[in-house]
């Protein structure tokens, strides 16, 4: 008998819910982003809002795909501004219907200059959602965000698709760093610095142009190609892309070609007294992938060698180059080495890791290459 | 069904009955908690705060052996005569209520902000607290059997963890022994809270049929929940590191959300939908050692009214559930519920020995 | 917790009584007389039959039998019994030497006509008659012997129609209960196999054999169920499902506690490894019991192929039902719920799907499953050729109408499609129905509280589960309380050689099965 209560009980309630809770969503009245773009509201603009006393306004750009099978548009972009991002997302109701979903974005472009104000707080909004996810990727754009969305694209379906495939994963397509917001995160502990990959518009498409240097949240400067490389080398970001090597003897070119590689570091730490010493030892592995001069392996036995100790001098070098440009440019570490000497000497290290430490200390670079494979041909 | 209260459990049940009340939401905001007085040196915390635990068990498995055909009640009426017996158990169901509310009100919040962000807390803590009379009124073997067979979902949802660990930073628990030994020491009383559970050994020691088994099983049970508390406090230092987690509500939780996962893409959900019945099981087999030492102590009819002491309790755990104003309320709460596990763990079972050492074997009842 | 009370059994006398008040008499000595007394209980009754004939002699000695038309043998009533009386019998020899000279009579004439009694009063000769049996009257003899002749039409040993298997044996029950009983024996040649029989139902008198491996099954076991059959007190019962419900420990679950088959190939491992099994005569359905919810699971076929195909299979199958009970209320739950937990690309193409589709998800996809459900009724109860005609044109047809009148979307469709030949895919019957319930509640509370409900629904199942005990073994054992041992024949079917010891989820007073040690003998 109190069996068949409890269950008429729970019927009832059942009945009562079915009709819909609290919680119910229809899946077609809510919007999805594919990306969205933060930017810092134009300054000029600010007039037309009523937040326009507010000192910084923040404009959000979300792609949204539009589900109408008429529609003559695969998807749409829809502009708010906001004090915060937050409130920018709150605006959305006022100019167009359906919820708004967060969660679902996957890349999230932010502009330049709204980057250099600092991005924790600005990112609050997607870490505090418990519905966001932390593997969204981020990009830094060269300009404003919005105007990487709006960049017409026809072999897509929309840009976020087009970013989606060159930002997700993008380590393993070449020497492109991809930063999650869990990255982003975890790489502002102490003696850490984020980076970003820094995307820019470009006839109709958007390119990767460098990396974002980050103190903290705040970028304060930009790497190109070459340096990103360096960059990626050194800060250990296993990736794998192409390193092109010209051997020159007496000024005459022996050799060219590139290979494709893939990179691993090993960080060793030493201290003197307050002097500190980095030795980070770079290993690229790879696979030859041409050679132009003709040259055959089964001729030239050393040939091999040459071909790994120039690309191991040319990284070298770079990587030189690199360090000095963030000991006296950017002055901080964006290598992501000074955690080994906080792993080692704790508390000590820890306050002062993050100010006028990497300028200070000794580093030396180690590069060993090692070419796997040569390919068909001998 | 036959005899449904008296019946009895085997010691590899007691096992995961032991395990089943000590994890519960909790061990999703423990890397947090200890990390926040331990720092790098959380797990040293971790496996010292199983001290604890490993001392209430053996010592209340003393006891038991002393008196072995003795229930709770029994021994509580035996050795302090009927007016503090009394007294003492009323403070256990009291502890019981206040503690498992707060299981309750933990696991509902996080229900609440991952599933159900809108729907009131009442209705959620409803259904948790009906699936906690349903499963009490089952009688003590099955809730020993759904203890077991949630033990073993909760070991393959464990290896979810596994996943993230791709992002680990081992540089993030280095260097070994800077917390020194206070904030270790610390660090390990707030893990030795995470532990409360042990205490349901009061209540069902005298349920296990092979009683010279039960030290060898509580001490399995502590070791295997000493060794899950360990593996997720070490996976959410590796990921997160020490200065994150500090502003992490459920690390345990949020490490899900760090790594993608192909087909499935989010982790978190589907995490927590088979948590539902490891969340409320603590709850689960506290409320029934509380409804059993109830209605022994109303010496009423257990195989009848059991049910509705359970239902009593599982009312009173409600009401209580709502009452804390917020999370942070209820965190503040799991820090008293801590002592109380102090006492009920480790007071009460010294306090019997010392009793039964003074009466010399005699009972008053 | 029984909602069914279980009496004490009602003795055999009041049995008797309640079928009508035939008086206890004696019966007479005079043949006359004897007809007389019976003539109420027979004379209404078109296919009682009342054949008389002389034996010879001076006078010649009157004899009647007493029959029901089709239900006896009438060839061997004629050839074998009542041409040698009627030609071999001496009246004198007869009526000197009493009733037990006839038997030994008949016993060395007629070949077939085995089982003879005899029956002094009238209550008795009544009931014998409506059982079946044939009856002879000899005129100055008070004794009556009754024939067990039992013969008629009946359908031949068939292929199972519901259980059909690549391997394995071809026979399935029919409705005789000794030819089911013959058709164990056969396999089964144990001298330990012990077969009982009892008679059910006040009016209807049904045959119930109980069989069991008297060294190999739990006497505890037995003794519930002989004491649970012999507790039924029912007018009458015509199907096995009768006893089912009678003798199962929780008649409100959903999920079956008796197992049924109509393969004796698929009873007789279950004999051998302690488990009881009732047949009921007029069925061709058998029943085992204790049952565990694993033996849903599984199938013969399991055990006839080799090992690593069978695994796998089998592993399919729990697959199979997690999807068919839990399908469509994820689809619910997270397409209304907890969309984001989609992949991106696919919660699009979802959405796009039932962009023109006007219900909720909840509503949508309840509509496909009733209708599929009634398809699949309509199915069963229509011939064979009219039934896969609607299978098709309600699959094809119904679901291409439904999507262009915008009453669901092709998703849902797939969703409900795929949890049904899940459903089927199951390979007891019994569990198909129950997972066929099972599957609205869990729609429901997803619906309700999205994957919140799921997970709640769930629990409480689980909780069910554990708690159901058939026959006092709990039901979802060995997987909890978790028996390892058990473990290699439950998601997985290890080598026939390993499975030395018999499962341990089921009581039995002799573990070991066989001693295979897997290595060669040189």
């Amino acid at each position: 008998m109190f069996r068949r209560c409890v269950l008429l009980i729970l019927l009832g309630i059942q009945l009562v819910m079915l009709a819909g809770c609290w919680d119910y969503r229809d899946v077609n009245r809510i919007d999805f982003p594919l990306a969205a773009a933060y930017d810092l509201h134009e300054v000029g603009l600010r007039a037309l809002r009523d937040e326009a006393n507010q000192e910084q306004l923040i404009d959000l750009a979300v792609i949204l795909p539009n589900l109408a099978q008429n529609a003559t548009l695969k998807f749409r972009i829809e502009k708010t501004t906001g004090v915060t991002v937050g409130n920018a997302r709150g605006q959305k109701p006022y100019t167009s219907t359906g919820t708004y979903s967060p969660g679902a974005t996957g890349i999230i472009i932010v502009g330049e200059d709204l980057a250099g104000t600092g991005l924790n707080n600005i990112f609050q909004a997607l870490f505090r959602g418990a519905l966001s996810p932390s593997i969204q990727n981020f990009a830094i754009s060269e300009g404003r965000g919005d105007g990487i969305l709006e960049a017409p694209v026809e072999d897509y379906l929309s840009m976020a698709d087009y970013l989606k495939g060159i930002l997700q994963k993008s380590e393993r397509r070449g020497f492109i760093p991809a930063t999650t917001l869990h990255n982003f995160e975890v790489w502002q502990g102490p003696g850490k610095n984020p980076i970003m990959p820094l995307i820019k518009q470009k006839n109709k498409k958007a390119e990767v142009t460098g990396t974002a240097i980050f103190k903290k949240d705040r970028m304060i400067g930009k790497a190109n190609l070459t340096e990103t490389r360096s960059l990626m080398l050194l800060r250990g970001i296993k990736a794998t892309g192409n390193v092109a090597f010209t051997i020159k003897r007496n000024g005459i070119i022996l050799d060219r070609g590139s290979v494709d590689a893939s990179n691993k570091r090993k960080v060793k730490v030493e201290r003197n007294g307050d002097d500190i010493n980095f030795l980070i030892i770079v290993m690229l592995e790879g696979n030859l992938i041409e050679h132009q001069f003709g040259k055959l392996f089964t001729e030239n036995e050393n040939l091999q060698q040459m071909i790994e100790s120039q690309i191991a001098s040319d990284v070298k070098k770079d990587c030189y180059k690199f360090i000095s440009k963030m000991q006296q440019e950017y002055r901080i570490d964006c290598i992501d080495i000074s955690k080994y000497a906080v792993a080692r000497w704790g508390k000590e290290l820890e306050d002062k890791v993050d100010q006028e430490f990497i300028e200070n200390v000794n580093i030396e670079v180690e590069v060993k290459m090692k070419l796997k494979n040569t390919g068909e041909l001998t | 069904m036959k005899d449904k209260t008296s019946s009895t459990i085997t010691s590899k049940q007691l096992i995961f009955v032991i395990i089943g009340s000590q994890i519960g939401a909790g061990i999703f905001a423990l890397p947090r908690m200890v990390s926040g007085k331990a720092g790098e040196d959380a797990w040293i915390s971790v496996v010292l705060g199983a001290i604890i635990p490993f001392l209430s068990v053996f010592l209340i498995e003393r006891l038991g052996r002393r008196m072995p055909q003795m229930g709770f009640t029994q021994m509580a009426l035996g050795l302090f005569g009927k007016n503090v017996g009394s007294v003492l158990i009323i403070l256990f169901i009291a502890y019981v209520l206040l503690f498992e509310s707060l299981v309750v009100r933990s696991f509902a919040e996080i229900a609440n902000l991952y599933l159900l962000p809108k729907t009131p807390l009442a209705v959620v803590l409803l259904f948790i607290t009906i699936s906690i009379v349903y499963i009490g009124s089952k009688g003590v073997r099955v809730l020993a059997r759904l203890n077991e067979i949630l033990f073993y979902f909760g070991v393959l949802l464990l290896f979810i963890l596994i996943i993230p660990v791709g992002q680990a930073d081992y540089t993030n628990i280095l260097p070994v022994g800077e917390a020194g030994l206070k904030g270790i020491a610390r660090g390990a009383l707030t893990t030795a809270y995470s532990f409360a559970g042990t205490e349901v050994l009061l209540v069902f020691y005298s349920l296990v049929n092979k009683q010279e088994e039960v030290l060898k099983a509580g001490l399995i049970a502590v070791c295997i929940t000493t060794l899950l508390y360990l593996a997720m406090v070490i996976t959410c230092l590796l990921v997160f590191g020490v200065n994150n987690l500090q502003r992490i509500l459920w690390p345990g939780l949020m490490l899900l959300k760090v790594s993608q996962v192909p087909v499935l893409e989010r982790l978190e959900f589907i995490f927590l939908v088979f948590w539902m019945g490891m969340g409320a099981r603590p709850a689960v087999n506290m409320g029934f050692a509380a409804s059993l030492s109830l209605s022994q102590l109303l010496k009423i009819d257990e195989k009848k009214y059991n049910t509705y002491a359970l239902m009593f309790i599982a009312l009173a755990i409600y009401i209580l559930a709502l009452l804390p104003h917020n999370l942070l309320s209820v965190f503040k709460l799991w820090d008293y519920a801590g002592y109380g596990f102090l006492i009920i763990g480790l007071g009460y079972p010294l306090l019997y020995h010392l009793a039964a050492f003074m009466r010399g074997g005699k009972m008053l009842v | 917790m029984k909602i069914r009370p279980r009496k004490t059994p009602p003795t055999a006398d009041a049995r008797d009584r309640s079928i009508k008040n035939i008086p206890d008499t004696k019966l007479p000595v005079a043949l006359s007389e004897k007809m007389q007394l019976l003539k109420p209980y027979i004379e209404k009754n078109y296919d009682i039959i009342t054949h008389s004939f002389y034996l010879e002699g001076n006078p010649r000695l009157e004899a009647v039998a007493v029959y029901i038309n089709q239900v006896i043998d009438i060839e061997i009533l004629n050839l074998h019994i009542l041409k040698p009386l009627m030609l071999n019998c001496d009246r004198e020899d007869l009526l000197t030497s009493g009733s037990h000279t006839l038997i030994e009579t008949i016993y060395k004439t007629s070949i077939t006509a085995s089982r003879i009694a005899k029956i002094a009063n009238l209550s008795s000769l009544v009931q014998t008659i409506f059982d079946g049996i044939t009856i002879l009257m000899f005129d100055g003899l008070d004794d009556v012997l009754a024939i067990d002749i039992h013969g008629g039409k009946s359908r031949n040993i068939d292929v199972p129609p519901a259980e059909q298997t690549m391997r394995g044996s071809r026979e399935g029950f029919i409705e005789r209960v000794d030819v089911n009983i013959a058709l164990i024996r056969r396999r089964l040649r144990d001298p330990n196999l012990v077969v009982e029989k009892t008679l059910v139902g006040r009016r209807t008198r049904t045959e119930v054999a109980i069989l069991y491996i008297d060294d190999i099954a739990d006497p505890q076991i037995v003794q519930k169920v002989k004491d649970r059959i012999n507790q039924m007190d029912i007018d009458g019962i015509v199907a096995s499902g009768y006893v089912e419900q009678f003798i199962e420990d929780d008649p409100s679950s959903l999920f079956p506690q008796v197992y049924s088959s109509e393969r004796p190939d698929k009873l007789v491992p279950y004999l051998l490894e302690g488990r009881v099994v009732i047949i009921v005569d007029n069925t061709p359905l058998a029943l085992a019991v204790p049952a565990l919810f694993v033996q849903f699971l599984q199938a013969p076929e399991d055990y006839y192929e080799r090992t690593l195909f069978s695994s796998y299979i089998r592993l399919m199958r729990y697959v199979a039902w997690i999807v068919a009970v839990s399908l469509p209320a994820s689809y619910i739950a997270l397409l209304s719920y907890q969309p984001e937990l989609l992949p991106y690309d696919l919660l699009i193409s979802f959405s796009k799907a039932r962009v023109a589709v006007p219900f909720p998800v909840v509503v949508e996809a309840l509509i496909m499953e009733i209708i599929i459900q009634l398809v699949i009724e309509a199915g069963l109860r229509l011939p064979q050729q009219i039934g896969q005609t609607v299978g098709v044109v309600s699959g094809i047809i119904l679901g291409q109408a439904a999507i262009t009148a915008k009453l669901a979307s092709p998703i849902v469709i797939l969703i409900i499609s795929v949890s049904v030949i899940c459903t089927y895919a199951l390979p007891a019957s019994s569990l198909v129905l129950s997972t066929r319930i099972i599957r609205l509640p869990m729609m429901m509370l997803a619906a309700s509280f999205g994957l919140f409900g799921l997970s709640f629904g769930a629990i409480i199942f689980l909780t069910h589960l554990v708690s159901l005990e058939s026959m006092g073994v709990p039901y979802f054992s060995p997987l909890a309380p978790t028996r390892f041992s058990d473990l290699k024949d439950t998601f997985i079917r290890t080598f026939m050689w390993k499975m030395n010891k018999r499962p341990v989820s089921i009581p039995s007073h002799n573990p070991q099965r066989q001693g295979n040690t897997g290595e060669e003998n040189d």
